[in-house]
């Protein structure tokens, strides 16, 4: 079989395409983040409106909270943190930016809840939770109640396969909230994990009344 | 041939699929370890009250349950300290459950009626469980500050009678002795044996005043350790440790003796106490090894040392007795402060997978001779471990779980990549330009 060298009409027509594909490329490149926070935006003008209703409540209470759903919103005031946590930690689920570890209780509920947040994309709510210090506070409202926990020590980074140490490894008989993101930032060969302590409960209707 | 052939091998993909795979035999050891340790017990008449107390429990199920008592009822061989300790310096803890922060809670004071006796000035207890890596561990601890009692209103240790007797009999004695040699010696020599007389009466009065006024001090006055009784584990390796810190025990505070004969108060029983007794640390030990459920166990008593002081010595002059284990020794025998010791001993017991150590108390009978005394036993430890292997056979082979990681929450950073993707469009671009021509 005889190679014929290909004209330079296709030669051209061939680097103009690798040259725009290659150009594509770079520009989604730079682009994805930019789309994940406007995609995560969107996700969250929803959630919100789920997490007032009526239903939203009732599956709390109920314990029985679908993947995708809201179930808490995180506000952490040091970081300008306030956005809504999704039920799951599945790469879909946390698409809304934050999510629950479903093995895990629910917000104000006696053990650990633990959280994951993006660093980076979609809103990367938990992009500065490194700074938190020992005693800084995070609030978790759910829709039947407002918990205040306090960061118990400084932020620890751990291996991505040290589930039980994050999850599972913590004092007994206390209400503890864990964070968890991707580090270092830009890439994920580890997790930071933030641990707090529950300080404080108020419910919905006491709020109320007291507002 | 070939089909049937292609049947039979489809006949045994299906049966291999559809039947379970093979039973399995799993290994696991099933342990449960124990531990104890008590500060001090005290019983005077029928009343009592155990100070320092501090108990571990834990087992594979696991569960695992700690108490850290300041004070309870006396809890004797096997009081239940869940309904005896007090419940303001009492602390338990247990996984699942509330595992506690270990921090002492403390009250001051004793119950009555022992309060008429006995002054506790604080007693605290402490516990903490936490499950870590698939074990219960748990760390438990009970203290008091000290502990003083006074003698009951109306009881003499010495009564005055007999010691004005015995006063007089050694002033009558020394003056007999003395008078021939003061008659037929110089005036130098009879001045210098009368000032040795006047020295004589001097140290005869000092000691009566001393004698006297013993009964206005602490009768008994004890330092106590800290119990405490934990669980812990290194590696495959569950040890309990039981430790009792010993004592210091001080009985009859004796007033000092100025020089112008007057006496100093108040007199510590730690200080200046006629005895003091000194305990020290008993240890108990069990330990476990999960691999292989061996197990073991070490106790160490606590040694009992004596002191005795010559109250004729104007200076605190003390002759210092250790006491063997196991050993009785009898003080001031014949009088109202008789007391006996008897020193802790120590015991080991192995068996298949079981082992157990316990650190004997010290048991001192004190002042026997006054309302019957005070019974007091003081730092003891027990441990102890059982261990077992059992074998499950499980119908299936347990299949492999994926192990669980921590969700990916962040995505690389991919600026450098883009970078290079636009050089290299560039690049194309230059070089589509010698195409042109």
């Amino acid at each position: 079989m005889k190679f014929r060298k290909p004209s330079a009409k296709v030669m051209r027509r061939t680097l103009t395409g690798l040259a725009i594909c290659l150009a594509l490329g770079g520009i989604g490149l730079v682009a994805y983040p930019f789309a994940t926070n406007l995609w995560a935006a969107r996700i969250q003008s929803n959630l919100v409106k789920e997490f007032a209703s009526p239903a939203a409540a009732q599956a709390f209470r109920s314990g029985n909270i679908a993947v995708g759903d809201p179930v808490t919103r995180i506000e952490i005031p040091k970081l300008d943190v306030d956005t809504m946590v999704v039920e799951g930690t599945s790469l879909s689920a946390l698409r809304a930016g934050a999510g629950h570890y479903p093995e895990t209780p629910l917000p104000g509920e006696m053990g650990n809840v633990a959280i994951a947040g993006h660093r980076t994309t979609y809103g990367r709510p938990f992009n500065r939770l490194d700074e938190l210090e020992i005693g800084d506070k995070i609030i978790l409202e759910t829709p039947i109640g407002t918990h205040t926990y306090e960061v118990l020590a400084a932020p620890s980074v751990v291996l991505p396969t040290d589930w039980d140490l994050v999850v599972n490894d913590y004092p007994p008989g206390g209400s503890f909230l864990t964070l968890t993101t991707c580090h270092p930032e830009g890439a994920a060969t580890h997790r930071i994990v933030v641990r707090a302590e529950l300080v404080d409960s108020t419910d919905a209707v006491a709020k109320a009344v007291g507002s | 041939m070939r089909r049937i052939a292609a049947l039979g091998a489809l006949v045994a993909l299906v049966t291999a699929l559809a039947l379970p795979a093979g039973a399995a035999t799993t290994k696991s050891t099933d342990f449960v370890l124990s531990g104890e340790a008590r500060g001090l017990e005290v019983a005077i008449g029928d009343q009592g009250v155990t100070l320092g107390f501090a108990k571990s429990l834990v087992d594979s199920t696991p569960k695992a349950l700690g108490i850290g008592a300041g004070q309870c009822a006396l809890l004797g061989a096997d009081g239940d300290p869940s309904s005896l300790c007090a419940a303001e310096n009492t602390v338990t803890t247990a996984y699942p459950g509330n595992g506690g922060d270990g921090a002492e809670v403390c009250t001051a004071g004793m119950p009555a009626p022992l309060n008429d006796i006995l002054d506790l000035r604080v007693a605290c207890g402490a516990s903490k469980t936490v499950f870590r890596k698939g074990v219960a561990t748990t760390t438990n601890s009970g203290k008091v500050a000290s502990l003083s009692a006074k003698l009951p209103v109306g009881v003499k240790l010495v009564p005055v009678d007999l010691s004005t007797e015995q006063v007089q009999e050694v002033v009558n004695t020394l003056t007999d002795v003395l008078a021939p040699v003061l008659d037929q010696t110089p005036q130098v020599v009879q001045d210098t044996l009368q000032g040795a007389q006047d020295t004589a009466f001097e140290t005869v009065d000092g000691l009566l005043e001393v004698i006297q006024s013993l009964d206005a001090t602490d009768a008994l006055k004890v330092e106590l350790g800290t119990s405490t009784s934990k669980v812990a584990h290194s590696g495959d390796m569950l040890e309990s440790v039981s430790e009792a810190a010993g004592a210091k025990i001080g009985l009859i505070g004796v007033p000092t003796v100025k020089t112008d004969g007057s006496i100093l108060e108040p007199a510590d029983p730690l200080t200046n106490g006629l005895v003091i007794i000194e305990v020290g640390t008993a240890r108990a030990s069990a330990s476990v090894d999960r691999n292989t459920a061996k197990s073991g166990a070490a106790a160490s008593p606590a040694l009992v040392t004596v002191k005795v002081r010559d109250i004729t010595s104007p200076t605190p002059k003390y002759v210092e007795v250790s006491v063997a284990p196991g050993q009785t020794v009898t003080l001031l025998e014949g009088t109202p402060a008789e007391s006996t010791i008897v020193a802790a001993d120590s015991e080991t017991i192995q068996e298949a997978g079981k082992a157990s150590a316990v650190a004997k108390a010290v048991e001192l009978h004190l002042l026997k001779g006054v309302n019957g005394g005070v019974k007091l036993a003081l730092a003891g430890a027990s441990a102890a471990a059982d261990a077992k292997i059992t074998e499950e056979v499980s119908p299936a082979t347990p299949q492999k779980r994926a192990p669980k990681v921590l969700p990916l929450t962040g995505a690389r950073d991919m600026t450098l990549v883009a970078l290079v993707l636009m050089v290299a469009a560039a690049g194309a671009l230059a070089v589509r330009r010698r195409f042109n021509s």
